[in-house]
């Protein structure tokens, strides 16, 4: 271990020779988890004593070498505590169902059409088929969701009558 | 209805003066949409004939343009033709490669109340590939200023001639495909690989 904080595999480690803010923060948040320790910014025994603990409470691993849990706060630790800080997220929103589709039976016609099977064939031999290239313009077979528009023009078969003079 | 200049159309005249003159009816380049035959020596014979009916089976390229400048083309072939309507079918082609959105176009008319026809052009599409769905706000609002100009130039050119029309509110929206397909997607025709 490090005097500025990091063990020899470059892990931080929070101990007695650490930032005293650092300290600070496990220290509250073991006091969070009904530790008795105050957030002192000292790496004191108290806190030493806490984070052994904490360690047995969550069923920490030992580390190798150890004959048993330290005081010191390792990654494993200090990861075991963010994830217990960690807010849950919001659960997601379920999916709202696809309403269906309104009337859309004026479009039935356009979205099953497909060219008479002689056309196909002839179109087809006309233009070959050229390895993987989507020839067939396949509706189903397409992407994404499915355009449906119409544009309508009203016109008067006789022009109406100008009104008497 | 306009007239043609001696006699007043009737709305098949009228819908026939459409198809031939697409790109007077749409806001065209160097801004929007350029229609035309995709092979001349096929096509213009199919989509533009003299003396008949299109023919179904025409393709006709599009060439999409953006602030002037030529972003993509697709193809699409006229695969149904009847007097009171015509449909366009979204194709790949060698030259146009794939069109941005898969599915049917439909033009045509249906008589009103009141002695009047509804014009109108109806369309159901996705776009084809990822890219183009990356894009599907661009895709789709360029499709709906291009066919709104459609109504306002149709109304203009009825309005001009000699008769009377006027826009109706236009619907465009985007629904979830598989809930469609569920409900609408009923194909009689299988694909012919």
């Amino acid at each position: 271990m490090t005097t500025d904080g990091f063990d020899v595999n470059g892990d931080l480690v929070v101990d007695n020779a650490n930032d005293p803010v650092a300290v600070a923060a496990v220290q509250g948040a073991l006091r969070d988890l009904g530790y008795a320790i105050e957030a002192s910014g000292a790496f004191d025994g108290v806190t030493s004593d806490a984070v052994r603990q904490f360690k047995i409470d969550q069923a920490l691993p030992v580390p190798p070498g150890l004959a048993q849990h330290d005081g010191v706060v390792g990654p494993g630790t200090s990861g075991r505590l963010n994830a217990l800080f960690t807010p849950v997220p919001e659960p997601a929103p379920a999916p709202q169902p696809v309403p269906p589709p309104p009337a859309l039976q004026d479009w039935a016609g356009l979205i099953s059409f497909r060219a008479p099977t002689a056309m196909q064939a002839a179109l087809n031999a006309r233009f070959g088929i050229f390895g993987t290239s989507p020839v067939i313009h396949a509706i189903e077979a397409a992407q994404g969701p499915v355009n449906l528009d119409y544009y309508p023009v009203r016109i008067a078969a006789c022009r109406p009558m100008a009104p008497p003079r | 209805m306009p007239t043609d200049g001696a006699a007043t159309m009737t709305a098949e005249n009228l819908l026939e003066t459409v198809r031939c003159n697409l790109n007077d009816f749409v806001d065209g380049s160097p801004s929007e949409y350029n229609f035309s035959p995709y092979d001349p020596f096929i096509d213009t014979a199919a989509w533009l004939p003299v003396f008949l009916p299109a023919f179904p089976g025409a393709v006709v390229s599009i060439d999409m343009f953006s602030s002037g400048i030529n972003v993509d083309d697709g193809s699409v072939v006229l695969a149904e033709a009847a007097p009171d309507h015509w449909l366009f079918s979204t194709r790949w082609t060698p030259d146009d490669g794939g069109h941005p959105v898969s599915g049917n176009r439909q033009f045509g008319f249906v008589p009103a109340s009141a002695g009047e026809f509804i014009f109108y052009t109806r369309g159901a599409d996705r776009t084809t590939s990822q890219l183009d769905n990356a894009l599907a706000a661009t895709v789709f609002g360029a499709a709906h200023r291009l066919w709104l100009s459609f109504q306002r130039r149709l109304a203009a050119f009825v309005n001009s001639n000699g008769g009377s029309a006027g826009i109706e509110v236009p619907v465009s929206n985007r629904y979830d495909w598989p809930t469609v397909q569920d409900t609408y997607h009923r194909p009689t025709v299988a694909w012919v690989p």
